[in-house]
């Protein structure tokens, strides 16, 4: 009896040893070996059977027109939905609402802290489980955005023109999507597999009373002037950094903090890793000088990023009154403007020295998904990021109308859609910005940006040259120093050599 | 008669009782300890291996050892700091604990509302690691509460202190953070020893007419030894794995001062490049060292007179034996 337990005992621990050491990943198709290398080419465009995708014959799109299906549809099909907030999540919903034939149901998987990437984690480790409860649709933003649709987990994407059974870029084309929205959503193949819904062209939201205060009461209105002061456009910070030290003189602080420059100036065409290595190019360089002027000069009020001091500074009660923040349309809509207090309606916007675009949020649909989830997912990947019309979303949620008026507070401001042509039919004259239009400034940064230098890892690597500039800054080490460390904990972290 | 029957074997109960723990043992400690350690031999990597599970044993199977023991910079910082945090924030834990062991167990001063006290000292350890290491990050923040009192208010610092900035001070609030979430919790431990600990022995020393303090020292600390050596070794545990409150404090900043040894391992795995294969070697060596200092600690903290009995038995036995072997050759 003692020996046959025994051995069964140790038949189980063998069993524990061996049992699970098989294969981890199922079924899933292998992904490009470690390194930058692209990933292989997908798999050659199946078009979706069954579903609402086989009653129009092979897809939505037929002869260049998106048609959508009517009558019940998705009964009982569930979408599971993977987001670190649940904007898109709720639109979703709100489709819904106003289809009533669409019914599908949704499962949302909201991660809300996206700060240090447990995001990411989050949704690489339910891609890489499978199984029924993968992800269908995620979303990713602009720090991670190529890992999914150029990189690691590129071969996940589906292609659009998959999933809507047609070619996409005349959708494209006619919605007028400016280019660093769609180019970071193609994969090395050139097709479509991830689309932005907001436009992140960036710009210098400043106030005009303190402009005013300290060039004169012309800059309560001109915003050419203060275009000019700045450098807006120009390309470099000179001009910034005179007017950052004349801020001072009036006791104002230029920006809020050393992160808020950083944001803007890392945004270099040039990707950090270039053949496999490191390279550190001029503009990111460049924040090496700006950044020291900035920090000695005391021209920032250094109290951090997504924290109290930096709501504080926006409503002008923080350390010292700021000048302003670089940021996009997004910013002013859910961060400034409700953050701005009694100087709401004090704000103007100009370009930035340099253009840069910030955030968004890409959608992905997962190759995995079953034809009937496929299906309901082109409905609302169309109607998320392609329909131009009054009823599509960019247009409702650009204007604000998407939601009834209880949800009004969603929009504080207005935001900037990816849509030109949408946007076009939109009128974002701005309370907060004392009646000024925000397109013209935000549509020229994001058709002069391009995302071409955004690459696997940004989070990382900007994130380190950020802290170690720090050093930097604070006479801890010197430049050569510095960067001697950045390029040390890039290669001990990510095993890339410069 | 049948001599079997006279005796019931119990024994076959313990093994079907161990058998529920024997199999969750196998499976979520020692099969995960086997393949991590395999693992660390091998070119384990990437998002392709991860998917397809293929691992192949590295041309040099040592190479993701030497590689972190004597090239990755980050590796050896995050030791550094993971070593210096848990030291700075355990000397002083164990003091205080001790202590208020002292304090709350003494038979001459009685303190009131104890229990108050126990639950207002344990209290930190209840709270979740990410709400205090948020607490203490905003009250550091730099304009933040700490910097108001010792700044606008008191005017002691010239200017407002970068806490978040500096290396030294962000290592020195996560390890105030761990020594304050964790006091209270050896301190209860303590107290457990102290009043399991036979009340004779006390009296005895009170009427030999020792002291408070001679009382701890003498009578208490030497039978507190299994318990400090439970405190010591699991503190040397978790000190090692220290990887909620310096995540969520800067997320091992300023400039890695903060980044533990968990840290590392956990960003090895699941960020960047998904190096499973380095993240199970550094995992290995963090397995390694707290087997060391475990072991160390047992033998410092060892029952000296026992071993010393043990010893004497082992030696009389030795000797009997050579006696019997000396009596067989006489014969």
């Amino acid at each position: 009896m003692k020996k046959w337990l025994v051995l069964t005992l140790a038949l189980v621990a063998m069993l524990a040893f061996t049992a699970c050491g098989g294969n981890d990943g199922g079924g899933a198709a292998a992904p490009p070996a470690g390194g930058a290398a692209p990933p292989p080419a997908g798999g050659a465009a199946q078009p979706p059977a069954g579903g609402a995708v086989a009653e129009v014959e092979g897809g939505f799109i037929v002869d260049g027109q998106f048609v959508r299906p009517t009558g019940p549809r998705g009964e009982g099909v569930e979408i599971i939905i993977y987001g670190w907030n649940d904007e898109l999540s709720t639109a979703m919903e709100r489709y819904k609402e106003m289809h009533p034939d669409f019914l599908f149901t949704f499962r949302p998987v909201t991660h809300f802290t996206d700060w240090d990437g447990s995001y990411e984690i989050g949704l690489n480790a339910a891609l890489l489980a499978g199984g029924a409860d993968a992800p269908h649709v995620f979303f990713v933003e602009q720090a991670f955005v190529v890992n999914y649709t150029q990189y690691y987990f590129a071969h996940h994407a589906l292609p659009y023109s998959e999933l809507l059974g047609g070619d996409v870029h005349p959708f494209i084309e006619r919605a007028q999507i400016p280019s660093f929205i769609v180019d970071a959503g193609t994969n090395r193949q050139g097709e479509v597999v991830g689309l932005g819904f907001q436009h992140t062209g960036s710009g210098f939201i400043y106030r005009r009373d303190l402009a005013a205060q300290i060039w004169g009461d012309a800059y309560l209105n001109d915003t050419a002037l203060m275009t000019a002061r700045i450098g807006g456009g120009s390309g470099n910070w000179n001009a910034f950094l005179t007017a950052a030290a004349d801020a001072d003189a009036a006791g104002v602080s230029m920006l809020s903090d050393m992160e808020d420059a950083w944001q803007a100036i890392r945004q270099s065409p040039n990707p950090w890793i270039q053949n496999d290595r490191l390279v550190i190019d001029d503009q990111r360089m460049s924040y090496l000088d700006i950044g020291k002027a900035l920090y000695q000069g005391g021209f920032t009020n250094v109290g951090g990023t997504w924290n109290d001091s930096w709501f504080a500074d926006m409503s002008g009660t923080g350390a010292r009154p700021v000048l302003g923040f670089l940021g996009p349309a997004w910013l002013i809509n859910y961060v400034i403007a409700g953050n701005s207090g009694d100087t709401y309606g004090n704000w103007g916007l100009v370009a930035a020295p340099d253009p840069f675009a910030w955030g968004g949020t890409w959608s992905i649909v997962n190759r995995a998904a079953s034809d009937e989830v496929r299906a309901g997912l082109a409905e609302l990947i169309y109607w998320l990021k392609l329909d131009t019309s009054d009823t599509g979303f960019l247009y409702m949620f650009g204007g604000g109308t998407l939601y009834d008026d209880s949800a009004i507070d969603y929009f504080l401001a207005m935001d900037m859609v990816s849509s030109a042509v949408v946007q076009d039919r939109l009128s974002p004259y701005l309370p907060f910005l004392g009646g000024q239009n925000m397109a013209p400034v935000f549509l020229e940064a994001g058709r002069t940006f391009s995302s071409s230098g955004w690459g696997p890892f940004d989070r990382e690597i900007n994130g380190s040259f950020g802290d170690w500039a720090m050093a930097y800054f604070r006479d801890e080490m010197t430049r050569d120093e510095m960067l001697a460390a950045f390029r040390q904990e890039i290669l001990d972290t990510l095993d890339i050599r410069s | 008669m049948n001599k079997k029957a006279k005796s019931v074997n119990y024994a076959k109960y313990g093994y079907i009782f161990s058998i529920p723990f024997v199999v969750a043992f196998s499976l979520f400690t020692m099969y995960p300890l086997f393949r991590t350690a395999f693992m660390s031999f091998t070119d384990f990597a990437g998002v392709a291996a991860r998917e397809t599970g293929v691992m192949n044993i590295l041309e040099n199977p040592l190479e993701n050892y030497t590689r972190l023991l004597f090239e990755n910079e980050l590796f050896q910082t995050s030791m550094r700091n993971t070593i210096f945090m848990w030291v700075i924030n355990f000397i002083p834990q164990i003091l205080l604990a001790l202590l208020l062991t002292a304090w709350f167990t003494s038979r001459r001063t009685k303190f009131k509302g104890q229990g108050l006290f126990k639950v207002l000292f344990y209290m930190p350890n209840i709270i979740t690691a990410g709400s205090i290491a948020f607490l203490f990050s905003t009250l550091f923040a730099h304009f933040g509460p700490v910097n108001y009192l010792l700044y606008d208010m008191l005017g002691v610092i010239p200017e407002r202190f970068q806490f978040n900035q500096s290396a030294l001070a962000s290592q020195l609030i996560v390890a105030f953070i761990q020594f304050w979430m964790w006091y209270g919790y050896t301190m209860l431990i303590l107290i457990a020893g102290v009043l399991g600990m036979n009340p004779e022995i006390f009296e005895c020393a009170e009427i030999d007419g020792a002291n408070g303090v001679q009382q701890f020292f003498y009578v208490t600390l030497p039978n507190l030894k299994t318990i400090l050596l439970f405190v010591v070794v699991t503190s040397i545990v978790g000190g090692l794995t220290m990887f909620d409150v310096p995540r969520l404090f800067e997320d091992g900043g300023p400039r890695n001062a903060t980044h533990t040894l968990s840290m590392f391992i956990f960003n090895q795995a699941f960020g960047g490049r998904f190096f499973l294969n380095r993240a199970a070697a550094a995992s290995m060596i963090v397995f390694v060292i707290v087997a060391i200092l475990s072991i160390l600690v047992f033998y410092l903290l060892r029952d000296k007179d026992a071993a010393a009995i043990k010893r004497e038995i082992r030696a009389r036995k030795r000797s009997e034996k050579q006696l019997e072997q000396v009596r067989k050759g006489v014969q």
